[in-house]
């Protein structure tokens, strides 16, 4: 059952952003850390996502199709001795397409973690955080100090650079052959580290901010980061600058929402008509970027609030009472006119 | 027939302002339908600002809307000398876009007079910050304008832009309409 498989590793990042290519390392992490029995998961067709274990005849029968095989795939397989996950994309995958195989992929890796444990029930809290590696990232981004350009240990194919004291950071690709992908697995799940790097030329950098909110975009999937969770109410400290980030009219009701006052989720959701999962994506950014205001469900325990907060009284505009419905019908006309579909800057 | 369908046309007005070589009249010629109206003069204050033509009362754009809704922009002179205009133009304003220059030597202390003189729109309504002109201290100085903010009791964004991209105005015309969508949807409370 462990031993590696007759698959060739074929991993492109061609046309793939950087945002995507911590997404892959992300998600390879993340199938480190089950350790159930090998399972498949076919993304060849647009049929339901299907998991088989790898030793049955249909994981038999679909590993041994042809390498040729046109159609985009994705096989993922682990085994319980560890690195022995593999991630095949037959073509280098279109963004939105890459997206999608990953969000299935982690719905394979719950259902593959109820199979291999039943007694853990059909909720979400017994399964591996798919952001687990987002938080262990950001928590070693905040916690290190120092100077300068830090190079991410660990990301051996790519060249991950940070510089914290400027809130910048840089990604390039390297050169790691296939055949050194295993060490890969064994860098991200135990040895995440800064390392300082000396007299290299400054590289294209950009913001980190922008790095922390996308990886919250994209690896929330559902579930609100461990440090709001229990949180009854959430307000803003301070806008995002939607004007850096990719801004969805959405977020951008969103932060003018929980700008202005404290609203649970469910107000959250009520009031503003957006999807649970656009919102836990929201909340999640706005928390690893700083900008949530902290509260805790019980007041008798809730941890003083950051300084920041002190001072960032919420305005509820007086006026606000008396202010006319009949302005949304106008605004939304508006926004017709102005074409303003809420993309705001892509930057 | 109902009576939501014979209210009178609306009319969202918003202000901009900030000190002279800001933008404003850039940035509401990105977005009217016609040429902004402008009533500009030959500055005489080239130690604010080197520019050849300032605004001396206001500028003005408007967007018209089906059903004889509209969106009135009016653009605020920058020079201090003329900020007796500020509150005639913010009378009956739903929103303030304060356009801030990273370039000046204070902009924090900029940022303070402008909030201050529009406080009451600002307060009863909406406001967004849009700062322009970043140098390499452009952080710092951001930071600084979040601080100013906070002092005041208030929670604006910040929108670090170039007002000649019309996506970038657009997108401080987006907050403060989701401001005032957000704060509408409050009322029902």
């Amino acid at each position: 059952m462990n031993k590696p498989l007759p698959i060739d590793i074929k991993v492109g990042f061609v046309g793939v952003a950087a945002a995507e290519q911590l997404l892959l390392v992300a998600f390879l992490d993340l199938i480190t850390l089950n350790d159930g029995s090998i399972f498949v998961f076919d993304d060849s067709s647009d049929a339901p996502i299907k998991i088989v274990d790898a030793s049955s005849p249909a994981g038999r029968q679909f590993l041994s199709r042809p390498k040729a095989d046109p159609t985009s795939r994705a096989i993922i397989l682990y085994g319980a001795q560890g690195p022995e996950a593999h991630l095949v994309l037959e073509r280098p995958p279109r963004l939105v397409k890459f997206r999608s195989v990953l969000q299935r992929a982690v719905q394979m890796l719950a259902e593959a973690h109820r199979l291999a444990n039943p007694e853990a029930g059909s909720g979400n809290s017994k399964l591996p955080l798919p952001h687990r590696f987002l938080t262990v990232l950001i928590d070693l981004l905040e916690q290190s100090s120092g100077r300068g350009w830090f190079r991410l240990r660990a990301f051996h194919e790519l060249d991950i650079r940070v510089n914290l004291d400027r809130g910048l950071f840089s990604i390039t690709r390297g050169g790691l052959a296939p055949a050194e992908w295993s060490s890969l697995f064994e860098g991200v799940r135990e040895s995440i580290a800064l390392e300082p790097v000396v007299g290299d030329p400054e590289p294209i950098v950009y913001p980190l901010e922008t790095l922390k909110w996308q990886l919250a975009m994209q690896l929330s999937f559902g579930l609100l980061v461990p440090g709001i969770a229990d949180r009854r109410k959430f307000s803003l400290t301070r806008w995002p600058d939607f004007a850096k980030l990719k801004a969805s009219p959405n977020q951008m009701r969103l932060a003018a929402l929980v700008g202005s006052r404290d609203l649970s989720i469910e107000e959250l959701l009520s009031r503003s008509q957006v999807a649970r999962q656009d919102l836990i994506r929201f909340l999640n950014a706005c928390e690893i970027c700083g900008y949530l205001r902290l509260e805790t469900t019980d007041p008798a325990v809730a941890p003083a609030a950051p300084k920041e907060a002190a001072v960032a009284t919420k305005v509820v505009p007086p006026a606000a009472a008396t202010r006319p419905r009949r302005f949304q019908a106008v605004l939304g006309k508006l926004r017709a006119a102005l074409r303003l579909n809420g993309e705001g800057r892509q930057s | 027939m109902t009576s939501e369908s014979v209210q009178p046309p609306s009319e969202i007005k918003i202000i901009i302002t900030g000190t002279m070589g800001a933008g404003k009249t850039t940035a509401i010629a990105a977005v009217s339908d016609a040429p902004p109206v402008t009533t500009e003069a030959d500055n005489r204050d080239r130690a604010a600002h080197s520019k050849a033509q300032t605004t001396v009362a206001m500028d003005y754009g408007e967007v018209q809307l089906a059903g004889g809704d509209r969106l009135r922009l009016y653009g605020t002179p920058g020079q201090g000398r003329f900020n007796f205009m500020w509150k005639i133009l913010g009378k009956g304003a739903l929103g303030v876009v304060i356009l801030v220059d990273l370039s000046r030597s204070d902009p924090a202390a900029d940022l303070r007079t402008y909030l201050a003189d529009f406080s009451e729109i600002i307060r009863e309504g909406t406001g967004v910050i849009g700062a322009g002109r970043p140098g390499t201290d452009a952080a710092e100085k951001i930071e600084g304008l979040h601080a100013v903010i906070g002092e005041m009791g208030l929670l604006l964004p910040v929108f670090e832009v170039d007002v000649r991209e019309r996506s970038d105005v657009l997108l401080l015309l987006e907050a403060l309409f989701s401001q005032i969508e957000m704060s509408a949807d409050g009322s029902e409370d």
